[in-house]
């Protein structure tokens, strides 16, 4: 006997000592009876107390049977967030980090919540970065010797240029690009008087002179918000450093880093993420992939900065984090804000890495393979690709079903033809319910490996179309009863002759009287009639009431003499079939 | 609210539902108590799911007081309760199953919370039919041939998916 004979005879309850002897002393049936107990070790936790259950049933039982009872509730949003709490307090408490470094996320209580449940505890906000000790702020530079008179007349034109426009300007602007009355206007931005500075901010924004930077800086230390954003708009190298030492600042925070971020430049990513800027989500998005190296970076280092630069990654749009973003993708304290930063990322390679790790029973996965652009694209390739396990191109195929997405259909139905994996394509194709599909699927039920597999999806898929196959296939002795099923679950009057003609078999008259009553086809009237006192009567008396519609006993000669009342004449009686 | 008295625990199950038939909820209520705990394990573990699994449970006993009147006697109550329970996880199986994440893992030291949850994902990744085969069995200790019966498909086919199940999950856990 092999080890599946011994096994079957054990799960029957044989404990005979050959089959005993066996189980005992085979490591393989061992372990794989060992598997049972795993299932077993596996603890759920009821949702509710044996107390509480049995109140709700004991009200339910009031109730007359008549009334419909209600279906599933709607998911709760509450209940389900409260479990994922629970899950996620016992694994610790990092995971969830991922998704309050988000400002915007307020979740609030659907007001149509049905089943109170405890909320879950509120999760602390990030402790953020420890500001990097901040230069010293820039101090003005002590007020250089120039004549009073000089001073004034040089303040005159100063602000009639900034402003004015115009050939007038032009002429000043040029006038400042070197000599005395570019240290004057550099004196200028520096000033303590603020009319005065605030002209030479007009001005330096138009000269666009990236040299004056540490200059518009102590501007902007003086209380000038133009100043700042001033130096992120002209840029240059000097740009950063005069940003940085504003950032100690009291109030100049929000100003110093919306500016880095108009510089677009990798330091200032790099400011940025020192600063512990994680949360502006402004400034990662405007940075774009000029942020990747810093935030690379930081997604390499295993320190807290690690998930909110995940997120910053997703803002920044930043392909060139990628690579570092996909590595996460294993570790459980990244992995969710890993794969929403993938899916805002987008392109092929963000595409390929979600498809490798995607199955049906992912929902945040699931939401980013569809809102990673070519998920779908990402997923046919690995069905599709022969280099692959069979158990990945499958999981591939599942979760194509799982996106719902029908223009996965033609490349399911390419995998029909790949012989690792055509019972599962078939299955998706099913579950997609592919009318397209029908005749490659009912090929496979030519093939014993495969024909459970494409008898269910044809019974899914529910066409008409897929009855002569089955029919074909239920020759087969050891088939007939799945392809019956399945022509059962097909519903179409096209199976009838075939379920009458099982009436006869004593192994599938019950499945077919019942599927006869189901389809619900005038044609089952006679053959049902003459079952009534066979030992499966009352089942048959059940089928007929269903097709008639008529409450008669289940005696025969009650029914022939209904029958010949209202049905023998009946053009709906087709005996050609026989 | 009191519950009312409960019936000797040590009458079988048949008795029990005899009794209940003739509407003696408090047999009934003491057949609910006795074979609860399975009910919930399997259909949280089917359904992947513990809110539509209570919902599962409540309608599968709902459906057995109702359908109190069917149960001959020529079986064994729990194979037909089992049987009612089938039908009614099945049709409540969302097209999208929850995420593992979403199943209670209660955090007790001793217990190996990473190893339930690998068993609970690689049950989740068998097909349909073969983790509902192995449920049945494991959870709710039916032979192959009273799977057979509450799921109307053959016994051949039966013994096919469990041996597949846990095949693939020995595989897969080692
Ligand atoms: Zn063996």
């Amino acid at each position: 006997m092999t080890c599946d004979e011994i096994l079957a005879r054990w799960d029957d309850g044989d404990r005979s000592p050959d089959v005993a002897a066996h189980v005992a002393s085979c490591p393989d049936c061992r372990a794989l009876l060992a598997v049972d107990e795993k299932v077993r070790g596996w603890k759920t936790v009821p949702k509710t107390s044996e107390a509480a259950f049995m109140e709700r049933l004991r009200e339910k039982m009031k109730r007359p049977a008549a009334i419909r009872v209600a279906g599933p509730s709607a998911p709760a949003v509450w209940p389900r967030l409260a479990a994922a709490a629970v899950f996620i307090a016992a694994l610790g408490a990092a995971f969830w980090l991922g998704r309050t470094t988000h400002p915007q996320v307020h979740r609030k209580e659907t007001a149509a919540n049905p089943t109170p449940a405890p909320r879950p505890a509120p999760v602390p906000k990030p402790i953020p970065t420890p500001l990097p000790t901040p230069g010293p702020a820039p101090q003005p530079a002590p007020p250089r010797p120039v004549e009073d008179a000089d001073k004034k007349e040089f303040k005159g034109r100063l602000m009639a240029a900034a402003a004015g426009t115009g050939a007038g300007r032009d002429a000043f602007l040029s006038q400042i690009r070197s000599g005395t009355d570019r240290s004057r206007w550099i004196s200028a931005l520096r000033s303590p008087d603020a009319a005065e500075r605030s002209a030479a901010v007009t001005i330096a924004s138009v000269a666009r002179d990236a040299a004056v930077a540490p200059d518009l800086a102590i501007a902007g230390a003086r209380g000038d918000e133009r100043a700042i954003a001033a130096i992120g708009d002209i840029g240059g190298p000097a740009a950063v450093p005069a940003l940085a030492s504003l950032a100690g600042v009291r109030g100049r925070r929000e100003a110093v880093e919306s500016a880095l971020a108009a510089t677009g430049l990798p330091e200032a990513a790099e400011t940025l993420a020192a600063l512990g800027a994680w949360s502006n989500e402004a400034a990662w998005r405007r940075l774009g992939n000029a942020a990747a190296p810093a935030i690379a970076a930081r997604l390499r280092q295993n320190g807290e900065a690690r998930v909110p630069a995940i997120t910053a990654a997703g803002w920044a749009k930043a392909e060139g984090a990628v690579p570092e973003l996909i590595k996460l993708l294993s570790r459980r304290d990244s992995r969710e804000a890993a794969i929403n930063s993938l899916a805002s990322i987008g392109g092929p390679r963000a595409a390929a890495a979600l498809a490798e790790i995607a199955d049906e029973f992912d929902e945040e996965l699931l939401k980013a393979l569809k809102a990673v652009g070519p998920g779908r694209e990402a997923l046919e390739k690995r069905l599709l690709d022969v280099r692959l396990a069979p158990t990945d191109r499958a999981r591939a195929a599942r979760t194509l079903v799982a996106l719902g997405d029908h223009a996965a259909e033609p490349a399911l139905i390419t995998a029909l033809d790949s012989p690792e994996i055509r019972g599962d394509a078939a299955l998706a194709l099913g579950d997609l319910k592919c009318e397209a599909a029908v005749p490659g699927i009912s090929k496979l039920l030519r093939e014993r490996r495969f024909r459970d597999s494409a008898a269910e999806a044809l019974a899914k898929i529910g066409s008409a179309k897929a009855i002569p196959a089955l029919a074909l296939a239920s020759r087969d002795r050891s088939f007939r009863e799945e392809a019956l099923r399945a022509m059962t679950a097909i519903r179409s009057p096209e199976a009838v002759p075939y379920m009458i003609a099982a009436l006869g078999d004593r192994d599938l008259a019950g499945a077919a009287i019942d599927s006869l009553g189901a389809i619900g086809d005038t044609r089952a009237v006679l053959p049902l009639i003459g079952m009534l006192d066979s030992e499966r009567g009352g089942q048959a008396l059940d089928a007929l009431r269903k097709i008639t519609g008529q409450k008669l006993p289940g005696k025969t000669d009650a029914w022939v003499r209904w029958w010949k009342a209202n049905m023998k004449s009946g053009k709906s009686f087709d005996f050609s079939c026989f | 609210m009191t519950n009312p008295p409960l019936p000797p625990s040590d009458l079988p199950d048949e008795l029990l539902a005899g009794r209940a038939q003739g509407g003696d909820r408090a047999a009934f209520e003491a057949l609910v108590v006795r074979t609860l705990g399975p009910a919930r394990a399997f259909c949280t573990k089917l359904l992947r799911d513990p809110v539509l699994a209570e919902d599962a449970c409540q309608e599968g006993f709902l459906k057995a007081w109702r359908g109190l009147p069917g149960f001959r006697g020529d079986s064994k109550f729990r194979t037909w309760l089992w049987r009612i329970f089938a039908n009614v996880a099945n049709d409540m199986r969302k097209p999208k199953p929850a995420q593992i994440g979403d199943m209670d893992f209660e955090a007790i030291p001793e217990r190996d919370v990473a190893a339930e949850e690998s068993v609970a994902r690689e049950i989740a990744a068998l097909p349909d039919r073969q983790r509902e085969v192995l449920l049945m069995k494991v959870e709710l200790d039916l032979s192959p041939a009273e799977i057979a019966e509450a799921l109307g498909i053959s016994y051949e086919a039966v013994k096919a998916s469990l041996s597949l199940a846990r095949k693939k999950l020995k595989e897969r856990l080692e």
